[in-house]
């Protein structure tokens, strides 16, 4: 299991998902979310998502 | 030719000439005309005013009704739950941000008021209130960043870092005074 935690309009979403169901959350939302991994504060792509690892998905915000 | 005539008159208005003047056929004939046009004009206003103050009366009702239903005690809960509810999300992101940059920086953004961080050897400034400035010429000069209004000020600060840090391409023109 992945744990998610989106920062949304609808405050701190926390999901505890499969890593295939993770994979398509990130999908869904990209390019108006950077994955991070709680712990490292790093990137991370679909990739190198392992099992029990905390991340965080972070709003992408835009210049003028 | 119309006639004119001068005719003294003495009352409690005081003392005058009154000139009265015969009118042609001609000139009773455009009078009437000129008269028609008013009173169908006048009708037609007071129409319009008539369906305006019927407009406005509707309005008014509806305006009355609205405020009446957005005074009851049932909105008032409403508004206090999603107050409280915004206030732990507020809570609740500050502690993220506090464990995202660290303690130590996060004490440096409420004392100082502002973070510098170096991205593409460009020195940039974020302040408290999510205000993003980048060094040119000895001079912060601030940059345009669109702020997502559903995103608590903690959460703008976490999201506007993670994109500085990497896009930083994304701030490239200043904002307008």
């Amino acid at each position: 299991m992945v744990k998610i935690r989106k920062l949304s309009e609808k405050g701190h979403e926390e999901f505890d998902v499969s890593k295939e169901e993770a994979i398509e959350m990130f999908q869904a939302e990209q390019g108006r979310y950077f994955v991070v991994d709680s712990k490292t504060k790093k990137l991370v792509s679909e990739v190198n998502i392992e099992d029990d690892q905390e991340l965080m998905m972070v709003p992408i915000i835009r210049g003028g | 030719m119309s006639e004119k005539e001068k005719i003294l008159v003495v009352d409690e208005k005081g003392i005058r000439y009154l000139t009265t003047t015969n009118l042609t056929v001609f000139q009773i004939l455009q009078l009437q005309k000129t008269l028609q046009t008013r009173i169908l004009h006048r009708k037609t206003r007071i129409q319009d005013l008539a369906i305006q103050a019927n407009r406005a009366e509707k309005e008014l009702i509806n305006a009355q009704n609205e405020l009446q239903k957005l005074l009851t005690p049932q909105v008032k809960d409403y508004i206090k739950v999603e107050l409280e509810k915004r206030q732990r999300a507020f809570e609740e992101a500050q502690q993220l941000l506090c464990e995202y940059i660290g303690e130590e920086q996060y004490q440096l953004l409420q004392s100082k008021g502002y973070l510098k961080t170096t991205q593409n050897n460009m020195v940039y400034k974020l302040d408290k209130n999510g205000n993003l400035y980048r060094k040119e010429s000895k001079e912060y000069k601030k940059l345009c960043v669109i702020r997502p209004q559903y995103l608590p000020l903690p959460d703008f600060i976490i999201s506007l870092l993670t994109t500085l840090r990497e896009k930083p391409q994304t701030f490239k023109h200043h904002a307008r005074r």
